[in-house]
């Protein structure tokens, strides 16, 4: 079959060489379609809930391709006119931007401030002051601001931030690329000091150090392995055909990614580097015995012999090399996928263009090669009868080495660690590592991390009271997540906005009084968010410190068992005052029970880690609860006075009245009337004798005693809250005790105990509830669970890839050699040098990453070419010599040098990967040198050896011809 | 002879002084006029009307809400407005009194409470509208802008106000688009400090007793794509309505 090949080439060289012109052509003409996409949540597969997730809260929300703008003036203040106002330019033009989802920043970060009976609900600096007081007095407002601080301002005031979130549907990279950079860079790159942290800005700098990497790596490794090939082979051709194959397969390789419009990413660079590695071998080989069987004046017939010895040997071990990089179009990772697919496309393009190009070009050629007096890679000699003396005579011993190298390193696989955090491949000083540094010490890191919650699909969505306190409940759970920033959420801004408003930081008790004080935020930017347009839906946003895999794993796996174990099942709404008083007490004490879980995480955040004896806040929490304040109270009369004396004597009273006439109202309203059951008749009462009896008017009056009942709830509650407080003040660390976010929050969780609505888990009290709360799910998001996923994929695609691997190497061998044994036989060499690289790993920590975890699938691939070659060597001397001793030495005579010459080969083109940008090519090219320079040794000491011991061939002597004997016989 | 000579004479004078009064309305006089129409002598003195909102985002999502409005003429150009949600149930009852620029409140129903929203906030939009509370505002024009004629036609004419220097409107410069015939606006476009366009707002005039009132106000948002549509219907003008109208006291009444 080989012989028609050859012979087919040989005769129609000119068309084949056309072919290969035009091929090329075509291809060339795909190249403008390369694209970079470096954003890891882009790799993983899309059937997956958490990137479904992922792009769900990215297209609804924003969420995810976040990019943290730090800077900080190059002289000056923060907080000085010009800069303050820069900022509040910038943030408007980047709002203005069609990809531009959300710009957050000091600028237009929420004020909320009532200021006697005025309520401020605006952008923070809708003006920019100009003296130094009102500049000062904005520093402290702000630096006090818990959710400015690390949002958009630092801790110690020198930085600002901008969080620009980019809209999920458009290409974030180029966004980052056109749009913000361009413009940060023009506001503020000559005044200021700026840093970038995020995952679009991060895979920006990617896509640059991926082609920076491309422009240095692919010339220099070309120019090594030209050297090496030089030495080998001493002359023009030796160095021209091989790197011609390659570079061929290499340019077809690319436009075949642009004409399937596959991305390149970071170890992208890799491709070009393998192929010149690895597919040299294939010219290097048909060079050799072209220019061992072309000596005499016949040379298409030295090319057709050539061809005919070395094509079945170059096609197996390009098989078995496609098959190991097909091992990795099973990886859960499109990276990993592409990656394979796309280097077994160029190792077939490799071998094509060998067996064409080669023997077409050698064909046509007219120019006498002079012989090199020395044999190619004449230099490995010394080498090769080292190891074949040392085999020879002792293969056992040899083997026990083999094995215990193996166990020794197979111990060491367990301490590998996995890192797929893109912020650590960068070079140290780089900008994203740097940004990265800026974003984690000043702003507590730039990685969203988020709590998606859905509604049940009813009118109100998330804007039901019930809904927002889970929302509040959930958003607390971070609280004890090690890692992760302050939560924010529409809870917050509700619970801000009604502390403003009535004095409370809690959630209202009524759907009415959520959506009352929603019709403020109506319109706010930052609503986008945190809700849909339909409000059925929200987001809870934090940020992770940093996006070190095991923090992410952590992170990952805490928050996952808290929210299942919080919200597996439904929560039930309860309005104690529609129940019996016992049934009301007990509802009562279950939820003061959960405010004391809630205010544990309050306490231990605010404390910054401090004990806290949650058990007893639990017990008196549960006791205050048994008894609500009585409206005669002294506590809750004196509450009810300052705020029914506000009610009499505004201009909203709804009667007109002189000053006096108020007073002696507001005396009788407090006292005997107040402390009735109901007390409204009494205060209709004591309305219609103090009120003009012209200006009187019933419907009137009831309404005012409606307001009256509603300030005394609202005291009875304060009362209440007041009292829990001071029973469990002594147990709160000092430092929660001082805070007064921690303070603002923690009363408002006091208080709910004692206002109309209760939510508990179902099945939590006996009491009937009044309906389902409609949350229909609360799941995590962001990129603890991207790179959570990641994670587990990686070392999924490991295991898998490294099995199908070994099977497919195994049952390739096999078939080839009609062989189960040899099959074995041919595996083990490479089971010791993947062991022994992989064990490396964990001895020496580098860490298991989207490019070592190919070093398996790889080295098989790889390494299985030098048995083969070396296999293929015994079997051909076997039928000459008949004698298994022989043939083996033969084998070391024949393919000895140019196995190692190959290694050598190899091992330049992954040395040449030590000089990437990116760490994980360097770890890779590293590993695979050791494991490539391993293989060679490996099928030069313990394949032999083990050939020796087993004795897998069946003997058949005196049918193969030795090398070059076909040309002897004809002279 | 002579009786002829005066006839052409007569002529001619009519005919300068039709083309004089067909060019002569200068653009102080028609913004004069239009402010005369919107806020002042032409305009009714006071008003009641429901209106009816509907907020479309960019992304296509509707909201409808229903209030109704009642407005007072408050002398020099400015107006005294308060409108109560009726539609939907969430946000009914709420209220909101206008007494002049820096005296707007709020009221929450379901707290029962007052509260004086900050003069700044005008430029923040009114329930989540492309309206900005300055926007639903009604002071005169000439107070705070300065016209150019830019151009006009047999319906409309079109003026330019550049905002004077010391003024605190929102916007920069407004091109204003004028009906000859009902001297209201049917359209404006809004540009902000920089000089953008960021508002379109088009208006369609009906009458209401002699009156002639904007029945249909569209304001879109340039920038997002969002638009809110105002429909006024059961208008009703000139009813006498009285100070107490224009009251805290009766902007936490239930609406009716």
């Amino acid at each position: 079959m080989w012989s028609r090949f050859a012979d087919f080439v040989i005769k129609r060289r000119t068309p084949v060489l056309g072919a290969i012109l035009v091929l090329s052509l075509f291809f060339a003409l795909q190249y403008g379609n390369l694209r970079y996409d470096n954003r890891l949540t882009q790799w993983i597969p899309e059937e997956d809930e958490t990137l479904k997730l992922l792009k769900t809260t990215g297209e609804k929300f924003g969420a995810n391709e976040l990019i943290l703008v730090m800077t900080r003036p190059a002289e000056g203040d923060v907080f000085s006119p010009s800069f303050l106002k820069t900022v509040k330019d910038l943030t408007r033009e980047l709002r203005e931007h069609r990809d531009v989802f959300l710009v957050t920043s000091l600028a237009n970060v929420p004020y909320i401030e009532k200021s006697g009976d005025m309520l401020e609900i605006r952008d923070f600096l809708e003006t920019v002051p100009d003296t130094p007081t009102r500049l000062e007095e904005l520093r402290a407002y702000a630096l006090g601001k818990e959710n400015y601080v690390d949002n958009v301002v630092s801790g110690d005031g020198r930085w600002l931030a901008l969080a620009v979130y980019l809209k999920a549907r458009n290409d974030p990279i180029r966004a980052f690329r056109e749009e913000v950079l361009p413009l940060v860079e023009e506001r503020l790159g000559r005044r200021a000091e700026v840093h970038y942290s995020g995952i679009p800005s991060d895979a920006y700098f990617a896509d640059r150090f991926v082609a920076s990497d491309l422009g240095r790596l692919v010339p220099l490794i070309a120019f090594l392995v030209m050297l090496v090939l030089y030495f080998s082979f001493r002359r023009a051709s030796g160095v021209v055909y091989p790197l011609l194959v390659v570079g061929v397969a290499s340019f077809w390789v690319f436009g075949f990614m642009a004409l399937f419009r596959w991305k390149m990413t970071l170890i992208t660079p890799a491709v070009p580097v393998l192929l010149i590695a690895l597919g040299s071998e294939y010219g290097i080989h048909l060079m050799d015995r072209i220019q061992a069987e072309s000596s005499g004046p016949d040379r298409a017939r030295g090319v057709r012999e050539a061809v005919k010895q070395v094509a079945p040997p170059i096609a197996m071990a390009a098989l078995t090399t496609i098959g190991g990089f097909l091992s990795f179009s099973t990886a859960k990772l499109r990276i990993i996928q592409d990656f394979g697919i796309l280097s077994a496309w160029g190792i077939l393009f490799a071998l094509i263009v060998a067996l064409t190009l080669i023997p077409a070009a050698r064909a046509s050629a007219r120019k006498e090669e002079k012989q090199s007096a020395s044999r190619p890679a004449a230099g490995f000699t010394p080498l090769v009868k080292v190891l074949s003396r040392a085999v020879m005579r002792r293969p056992r011993l040899i083997l026990a080495v083999s094995l215990i190298v193996f166990l020794f390193f197979l111990a060491w696989i367990p301490r590998i660690e996995r890192e797929v955090n893109f912020t650590e491949y960068y070079p140290p000083g780089s900008p994203p590592r740097a940004g990265a540094g800026i974003a984690q010490e000043h702003f507590g890191g730039a990685y969203p991390l988020t709590l998606y919650v859905q509604s049940d699909g009813e009118a109100q969505g998330v804007k039901s009271a019930g809904l927002l306190r889970l929302v509040r409940r959930a958003s607390n759970l971070l609280l004890d997540i090690d890692g992760a920033g302050l939560p924010y959420s529409a809870a917050d801004l509700i619970q801000e906005l009604n502390f403003q408003l009535n004095g409370s930081y809690a959630v209202p008790d009524t759907d009415t009084g959520v959506a009352n004080l929603w019709f403020f935020l109506e319109g706010r930017a930052e609503l986008g968010q945190l809700v849909t347009e339909d409000a059925s839906e929200c987001l809870v946003v934090a940020k992770a410190r940093s996006a070190a895999t095991p923090l992410m794993r952590s992170i990952f796996s805490r928050l996952g068992d808290s929210l299942r174990a919080e919200f597996g099942g439904p929560w039930l709404e309860y309005r104690p005052a529609g129940l019996s008083a016992g049934q009301a007490s007990e509802v009562r004490a279950a939820e003061a029970a959960l405010a004391a879980e809630e205010l544990s995480r309050l306490a231990v955040r605010y404390g910054d880690g401090a004990d806290f004896d949650a058990a007893e806040t639990r017990r008196r929490l549960i006791r205050i609860a048994g008894s609500l304040p009585s409206p005669g109270d002294r506590d809750v009369l004196e509450a009810a006075e300052r705020v029914f004396g506000d009610f009499v004597r505004s201009e909203a009273f709804p009667f007109f009245m002189d000053p006096a006439s108020r007073e002696r109202l507001l005396r009788d309203l407090l006292g005997a009337r107040a402390t009735a059951d109901d007390p409204r008749p009494g205060w209709v009462a004591a309305l219609r004798k103090h009120a003009p009896a012209a200006d009187y008017d019933a419907e009137l009056a009831a309404d005012a005693a409606e307001t009256l009942a509603l300030r005394l709830e609202e005291a009875r509650t304060a009362a209440f809250a007041a009292r829990a407080w001071s029973a469990i003040e002594d147990l709160l660390p000092e430092r929660a005790r001082r805070d007064e976010n921690a303070r603002r929050k923690i009363m408002g969780l006091l208080a709910e105990p004692a206002d109309g609505l209760a939510v508990l888990p179902e099945g939590r009290v006996a009491a009937p509830s009044s309906g389902r709360v409609g949350l229909l799910r609360i799941e995590q998001s962001g990129t603890p669970s991207a790179l959570a996923r990641l994670d587990h994929f990686l070392l999924l695609s490991q295991v898998q890839s490294l099995a199908l691997a070994l099977v497919v190497t195994f049952l390739l061998m096999s078939a080839m050699r009609k062989s189960f044994r040899l099959g074995i036989v041919s595996l083990v060499p490479i089971l010791v040098t993947v062991a022994a690289v992989y064990g490396t790993l964990g001895l020496a920590g580098v860490p298991l990453d989207y490019a070592t975890m190919m070093i398996a699938g790889l080295s098989l691939g790889v390494g299985i070419d030098y048995t083969i070659h070396f296999v293929y060597g015994v079997k051909r001397a076997l039928e000459r010599t008949g004698s298994l001793e022989e043939a083996v030495a033969a084998a070391y005579e024949e393919k000895g040098r140019a196995i190692l010459a190959n290694s050598l080969a190899v091992t330049m083109g992954f040395l040449v990967l030590l000089l990437s940008s990116m760490s994980p090519l360097r770890h890779f090219g590293g590993m695979m040198v050791v494991s490539m320079l391993l293989a060679a040794l490996a099928s030069l000491t313990t394949l032999p050896a083990l050939l020796l011991w087993v004795k897998p061939f069946k003997r058949t002597a005196g049918t193969a011809p030795a090398p070059g004997a076909a040309l002897k016989k004809k002279s | 002879m002579n009786k002829k000579i005066t006839t052409l004479v007569c002529l001619g004078i009519f005919c300068l002084g039709a083309g004089i009064s067909a060019r002569g309305q200068s653009a102080e006089e028609i913004l004069g006029k239009v402010d005369a129409a919107v806020s002042g002598a032409a305009a009714p003195r006071d008003m009641e009307a429901v209106m009816t909102m509907t907020i479309t985002s960019a992304s296509g999502a509707v909201k409808t809400r229903r209030l109704r409005v009642w407005s007072q003429a408050a002398g020099g150009g400015a107006s005294r407005r308060l409108m109560k949600f009726l539609s939907p149930p969430d946000v009914r009852d709420i209220g909101f009194l206008s007494l002049s620029d820096d005296q707007m409140y709020l009221y929450l129903p379901e707290f029962r409470r007052i509260r004086r929203i900050a003069s700044h906030n005008k430029s923040e939009n009114f329930v989540g509208s492309d309206f900005s509370y300055e926007d639903l505002g009604a002071s005169a024009f000439s107070l705070s802008y300065a016209p150019s004629l830019a151009g006009q036609d047999d319906a409309t004419w079109t003026l330019v106000l550049e905002r004077k220097p010391g003024s605190d409107k929102l916007y920069k410069r407004i091109r204003l688009v004028v009906s000859k015939e009902a001297l209201l606006p049917v359209r404006m476009e809004i540009h902000d400090n920089s000089g953008a366009l960021v508002k379109v707002e088009e208006q369609e005039n009906g009458r209401a007793g002699s009156y002639r009132v904007p029945v249909l106000i569209r304001m879109k948002d340039v920038k997002s794509g969002s638009r809110t549509e105002l429909v006024m219907s059961d208008i009703k003008v000139d009813r006498g309505l009285t100070d107490e109208v224009f009251t805290q006291r009766n902007l936490q009444r239930r609406a009716q």
